[in-house]
């Protein structure tokens, strides 16, 4: 019945001796028993990760930000880092959802639900950065959001941290709402093969008692196409207002008119890192191999050796254009970048962003579990590198040597970035448990159908 | 299911194993001037709503007008809050300063219509749904069903069970 025109001779995407049958029993199964030890332990680690954060982040705000180690002139450091570090990583969870789609890419169908799961958890983890970075998080609301208030003032809308808050909070949204919807039809499944009464009526009650009548499926195919319409310029839009908190300002190293293309490849590169890292896991521990195969993570791969290179250009045409601004201030900012006092961490950054991905070029390197299990990992300590460096390193040595400062990471901030990953991971390790980590119906529709 | 209440469906369905058989049976069920009939898939089949002959969705429109609420309501909360009740110079910028104002603007047109198109996905399915049972429960799994209403004036369980036999109906079911 699907006709294939103009189709390459392609390995099928799912092992083709896989039944319908078979996907809803493959996806559902580590749903339906009881969790692994393996499962706990790394909750676990998780969970012991998040209550060290969460401890040192109700100490820092009883005792005010100076736990950190911020001062005159680097006055953002790991907070507002980790915050774009995990606003990034979501960004790969929309590309697969919502620019796949629009392309029809059919390989997507696989990974698109655990991916766009991972953007709303990163989404919540940079959520609460901004918040605590103020240091009275309980004042944030009435900074943050425009409401009518006794004093009669409203939040300053020219201001790009203003626009963050919109771009964030709408980026939230608009990706819960995509991902439950593609959600209710696998609910559904679920709630058929239950056979608990309580897990029938709670999965009744998540699917909106679905049926998947032709009727039904007639408006649910256009709602995800538009809102796949919709998602697509806001994931550009909302990297793109995150580097504006930068490039609209007049600071060396900062005010930059590339930010925004760079942030968004940035953020999709370090997203498609931390896909590649759940996923190989993921295949493993719930036996996921025949869903999400080789070709998936090859193609992973690709996109990050092509985003890496557009970061790679990115990092060297700033330090042209910092030459060729004959700007002195400019220059110095950015010499200072690679060989001032944090060069460590440029150049973790340029070898792990830049240089590691172009194992890539070659088909036995992308396609060894082993390597781009490693690779992602190094890409995300990369990443996370990058934000450091163009947040500290342009703010550490302002215009006079009188302003020049040293920032170290304390004990708290540490406990703050490892509370983020314990924060994540135990909200990706409950999804996996309680909801299909693959959309089934979507996988149905690009198989082989039976005669 | 016990917790659905109200009416249940009553009528005729045929399980399928395929979508072909189905779209084979949709059409001889068609040709008996049958037109109270559903099709239960367990993911989107585009030759399945051809075949029932449903117009493309509204949808689109609605999104697009509230897209367009959305941006204008957006648009004037910055004006107004920014320039008319408590104008804030930044900068020297104007009070109204339309290209600060762009990227709230655009998040508030998106914000809105995505909320809306979520909401009227649930209003044209009739979701969320609490008065028609499951009919089958391999319906969302492997099966694909066909279902005919016994309020259709051509409803007659013999003609229909000759036919959902000619199409190779794995099973036919009465409610």
């Amino acid at each position: 019945m699907q006709t294939a025109v103009n189709t390459l001779m392609e390995a099928p995407l799912v092992s083709p001796d896989k039944t319908y049958a078979d996907i809803n029993k493959d996806v559902c199964n580590p749903l339906e028993s009881f969790p692994t030890q393996k499962w706990w332990a790394v909750f676990g680690v998780a969970f012991i990760a998040f209550s060290w954060g969460a401890f040192m982040v109700a100490k820092t705000i009883a005792t005010g930000i100076g736990t950190w180690g911020l001062n005159s002139p680097v006055g953002w450091a790991v907070d507002i880092t980790t915050f774009v570090f995990w606003i990034g990583i979501g960004h790969a969870g929309t590309l697969i959802s919502a620019i796949l789609l629009l392309f029809r890419q059919k390989w997507r169908t696989s990974i698109n639900r655990a991916a766009e799961a991972m953007t709303i958890f990163a989404v919540m983890t940079a959520g609460i950065f901004p918040l605590i970075h103020t240091g009275r998080p309980w004042y944030a609301f009435y900074w943050l959001f425009p409401y009518p208030n006794q004093r009669q003032l409203w939040t300053n809308f020219k201001s790009p941290l203003e626009w963050d808050v919109f771009a964030v909070s709408t980026y939230f949204t608009i990706s819960l709402l995509f991902w439950y919807i593609g959600l209710i039809p696998d609910l559904a499944s679920v709630r058929d093969r239950a056979k608990n009464k309580i897990r029938k009526l709670a999965y009744t009650i998540l699917s909106f008692g679905w049926r998947g009548s032709a009727k039904n499926w007639n408006h649910y195919e256009i709602v995800c196409l538009i809102l796949a319409g919709l998602s697509t310029p806001l994931v550009l839009s909302v990297h793109t207002i995150v580097s504006f908190d930068f490039a609209v300002s007049l600071l060396p190293g900062w005010h930059t008119t590339i930010f925004p293309p760079y942030f968004v490849a940035g953020a999709i590169f370090s997203g498609f890192a931390m896909v590649v890292t759940l996923l190989v896991i993921c295949r493993e521990v719930f036996n996921l191999k025949s869903y999400i195969t080789m070709k998936h993570l090859e193609n992973m791969n690709k996109v990050m050796l092509l985003t890496a290179m557009m970061v790679g250009y990115a990092y060297i045409i700033e330090f042209f254009t910092a030459w060729y601004s004959g700007n002195m201030y400019e220059r110095f900012a950015f010499i200072n970048r690679a060989t001032g006092p944090y060069w460590w961490a440029y150049w973790t950054m340029m070898s792990c962003n830049v240089i590691v991905p172009q194992i890539f070029w070659f088909k036995k390197l992308r396609t060894n579990i082993k390597v781009m299990f490693v690779a992602s990992l190094l890409i995300n300590v990369g990443m996370w590198f990058e934000r450091f460096v163009i947040i500290v390193t342009s703010l550490h040595r302002d215009f006079l040597p009188s302003s020049w400062g040293y920032y170290r990471m304390t004990i708290y901030e540490v406990a703050m970035l490892v509370g983020s990953f314990g924060f994540f991971f135990m909200f990706f390790l409950i999804f996996c448990r309680l909801l299909p980590t693959v959309a089934m119906f979507e996988v149905k529709s690009i198989m082989k159908q039976p005669k | 299911m016990d917790l659905m209440n109200g009416k249940p469906d009553a009528g005729t369905l045929a399980l399928f194993e395929s979508p072909d058989k189905l779209v084979n049976a949709i059409e001889k069920v068609k040709a008996i001037r049958v037109k109270k009939m559903e099709a239960f898939t367990p993911f989107p089949i585009h030759e399945v709503i051809h075949a029932l002959d449903i117009k493309r969705s509204k949808i689109p429109w609605g999104t697009l007008l509230m897209c367009l609420i959305g941006m204008t309501l957006a648009f004037t909360l910055q004006a107004w809050t920014n320039g008319v009740d408590w104008p804030i110079n930044v900068a020297g910028k104007p009070f109204i300063s339309i290209p600060a104002f762009i990227p709230i603007t655009f998040e508030g047109t998106i914000l809105i219509g995505g909320i809306s198109t979520f909401l009227l996905l649930l209003a044209m399915c009739r979701l969320p749904n609490r008065s028609k049972p499951v009919l089958d429960v391999r319906l969302t799994d492997d099966l694909f069903g066909l279902f005919v209403e016994k309020s259709d004036p051509q409803y007659n369980v013999e003609n229909l069970n000759k036919i959902f036999k000619d199409c190779n109906a794995k099973e036919i079911k009465y409610f």
